[in-house]
């Protein structure tokens, strides 16, 4: 008989079309699919699972659809004012018609397409970030994913405009999309990326998304995600993230709305003078559940992580924030920040915050915190006593509170469209 | 222009206001003295209206208009100010943009259109300069990492920029060195006119030499004992609140 997880396995495995060849040539697929066979889904028996119930991912009855992307209208994604590189995928299937690269001798596309013409740097460095958070979402990513975002940036190369990638689901039935990123950036390269998710309609749809990046030694990475999904969305992402000398690593994730949200985010700073910044925002409502997982390995002497996470939690919604910052032995002179701090806007709203640090090293300055509380009813009553009305006055001091995340934005044009959507969230306009 | 009879109020079920009453008529100045204790911050918080606080008894009317059945911001937009003994601080918020939703908050409630945005920057340059705030201060985060003298200046501004009926000032002046005192004493002064009225709420006299009272009431045990002229204070500054105490208490 078959168990309950065997079915679950059997069930996500079913979604994909067997004769789909991305990475099949170099066995990784069959490598992939043989890790898949032998573990389970991860569950709430699993470290660093155990808050997140990921009962709603395994209830629908997913297809793969590639759609005519004619009906898909753009325009209604992008982010104003921002000229950008376009990458644009629909369902998990990359769109050439939406899609547009503005920059001159940039090596950037679909990962199909060009781990194609550039087989030698694919081989290298696909699926080179094995970092503890490998699982089934990820094995069925590798085996199995539509299409995806492959960036090469050249030696000392750095590219004027953003990247962004849009990632659409149309949901009228319930798609399962899966991308898969590998990005790279070469010695004293410089790139920003950023990543928005949207859903089309309210069906139950389900983004299984990889992403790689390897920074080279002294190349500088800012990122930033911008989840605003439907509420019955899963929403499944892992990011795996491999730092060289003197790297700069930035990343932002911001998630706006999603049903089922789950951030994995993994760096590993491999050699000395590396600097990671991880900043986090969620906004959760209704029955949402925003779980964001960080994991920093401090591997090497000499480095710098900091992470802010935040977050505002309404109605019967929950989040979780698990930060776990590890410095080993040799990993001397480390400087590691974690903060996470929630406000919970209702009796029934839920925050599981775990931040933790493994220090295996004694020559450090780690730190790390997390609060939750309630609105600051001493600073309500100041801006009522001012005649600001109390939704107001709310809006306010929650977007106040936000502000710090906001600030962190590596462009203008990404804050002023975070600052009108939570503005709007919240309430404020 | 506020009329309070016999108000009574406590906080979890402590009464600290004992039936106070007080009449304060426009163009007027009035100061409550009185010992650590005594009820002042709370009979200024009542009136703002903060719901840490229950009204058991008696009534407040302010311009005819029942105050005590006012939310904390009907209230402002009617006319009544309040200046925090401790003001809050709040990250995130710029002074600016907290002035602005306060100002057009008032706007609105009298059916007006939000302040066209050249006009407030020149509104707000011209209420700076009264209480002599650096320029820079008005982006920071609202009172965040403010020294006692900004923070009581940010206080005096707000009540420039709302020009309230009614200004309530909670130990405005507790904390604050002699130039600060001046500056805000003189900001206060300088706003004063026949139609409004300041209530200045302290437990020393050295206030009371830069904002110079019509009337003057001893707050003691959450009443007023004693009512009297500007002189009075002068007298509580020589003799201490003990003769007061003495009195009340051997009386009752």
């Amino acid at each position: 008989m078959q168990s309950k997880e065997d079915i679950k396995k059997e069930k996500i495995l079913s979604v994909f079309d067997n004769d789909y060849k991305l990475l099949s040539e170099n066995g990784l697929k069959a490598k992939a699919l043989k890790f898949y066979k032998k573990n389970n889904f991860p569950g709430l028996k699993d470290e660093g699972w155990r808050q997140t119930n990921l009962t709603p991912i395994f209830s629908n009855e997913y297809i793969e659809l590639n759609v005519d992307e004619e009906i898909i209208d753009i325009n209604n994604f992008n982010i104003p004012g921002l000229e950008a590189n376009k990458l644009v995928f629909i369902n998990g299937f990359y769109s050439l018609k939406h899609s547009r690269i503005i920059s001159e001798g940039l090596q950037i596309g679909s990962i199909k397409t060009l781990s194609k013409e550039m087989p030698d740097v694919f081989k290298k460095h696909f699926e080179s970030t094995e970092i503890h958070s490998e699982n089934n979402f990820t094995a069925i990513n590798t085996a199995y994913a539509h299409d995806g975002t492959f960036v090469y940036v050249n030696k000392n190369q750095v590219i004027d405009k953003p990247v962004h990638i849009f990632n659409i689901t149309t949901t009228d039935k319930s798609i399962l999309a899966q991308t898969r990123n590998l990005v790279i950036t070469e010695i004293g390269s410089g790139l920003e990326i950023i990543e928005t998710y949207h859903s089309l309609g309210g069906e139950s749809a389900f983004t299984n998304v990889v992403t790689e990046v390897i920074a080279g030694m002294n190349s500088s990475i800012k990122w930033t995600r911008i989840q605003d999904e439907s509420q019955n969305s899963n929403h499944m992402n892992h990011m795996k993230v491999v730092q060289y000398s003197d790297s700069n690593f930035m990343c932002n994730t911001i998630t706006l709305s999603g049903g089922l949200v789950r951030n994995n985010i993994a760096v590993k700073l491999a050699n000395e003078g590396c600097n990671s910044n991880l900043f986090g925002l969620y906004l959760v409502k209704g029955k949402q559940l925003v779980d964001n997982y960080t994991f920093i390995d401090h591997a090497m002497p000499r480095c710098e992580s900091n992470q802010v996470y935040k977050g505002i939690i309404n109605d019967e919604a929950s989040a979780v924030f698990f930060g776990r910052v590890l410095v080993a032995k040799d990993a001397q002179k480390t400087n590691a920040n974690q903060t996470n701090r929630n406000v919970l806007l209702s009796e029934n709203a839920k925050i599981n915050s775990k931040p933790q640090l493994e220090i295996y090293a004694d020559d450090v300055a780690c730190s790390h915190g997390s609060t939750t509380g309630q609105l600051d009813q001493d600073a309500m009553f100041y801006l009522q006593s001012r005649g600001i009305p109390k939704n107001k006055a709310q809006a306010m001091l929650l977007y106040g509170f936000v502000s710090e995340v906001i600030d962190e934005l590596p462009n203008e044009e990404i804050k002023d469209y975070i600052d009108v959507s939570i503005k709007k969230i919240l309430g404020e306009e | 222009m506020l009329k309070i009879k016999n108000l009574k109020a406590s906080i979890e079920g402590k009464e600290i206001l004992n039936g106070i009453n007080l009449e304060i008529k426009a163009g007027e100045v009035h100061a409550i003295m009185g010992p650590n204790g005594s009820g002042k911050s709370t009979l200024a918080s009542v009136l703002a209206g903060r719901d840490l606080f229950k009204v058991t008894a008696g009534s407040v009317e302010f311009e005819g208009k029942d105050l005590l059945d006012m939310s904390p911001e009907d209230r402002s937009c009617e006319g009544i100010f309040l200046a925090f003994q401790y003001p809050v601080e709040i990250p995130g918020v710029s002074i600016t943009n907290f002035i602005k939703a306060a100002v057009n908050a008032h706007r609105e409630y009298k059916g007006l259109d939000p302040m066209p945005p050249s006009q407030f920057l020149k509104f707000m340059k011209e209420k700076k300069a009264l209480v002599e705030m650096e320029s820079k201060l008005t982006n920071r985060s609202v009172n965040e990492g403010f020294s006692g003298g900004e923070k009581k200046k940010n206080e005096i501004f707000q009540l420039a920029m709302l020009e309230p009926k009614l200004a309530i000032l909670d130990e405005t002046d507790s904390g604050l060195d002699i130039d600060a005192l001046r500056i805000v004493a003189n900001g206060v002064n300088k706003l004063k006119t026949k139609d409004n009225a300041t209530l200045v709420i302290t437990h020393y006299q050295r206030l009371l030499d830069y904002i110079v009272p019509d009337f003057v009431h001893v707050l003691y045990n959450g009443r007023i004992v004693r009512s009297g002229g500007k002189e009075l204070a002068m007298e509580l500054e020589e003799k201490g609140y003990d003769w007061i105490k003495a009195e009340v208490n051997g009386v009752s």
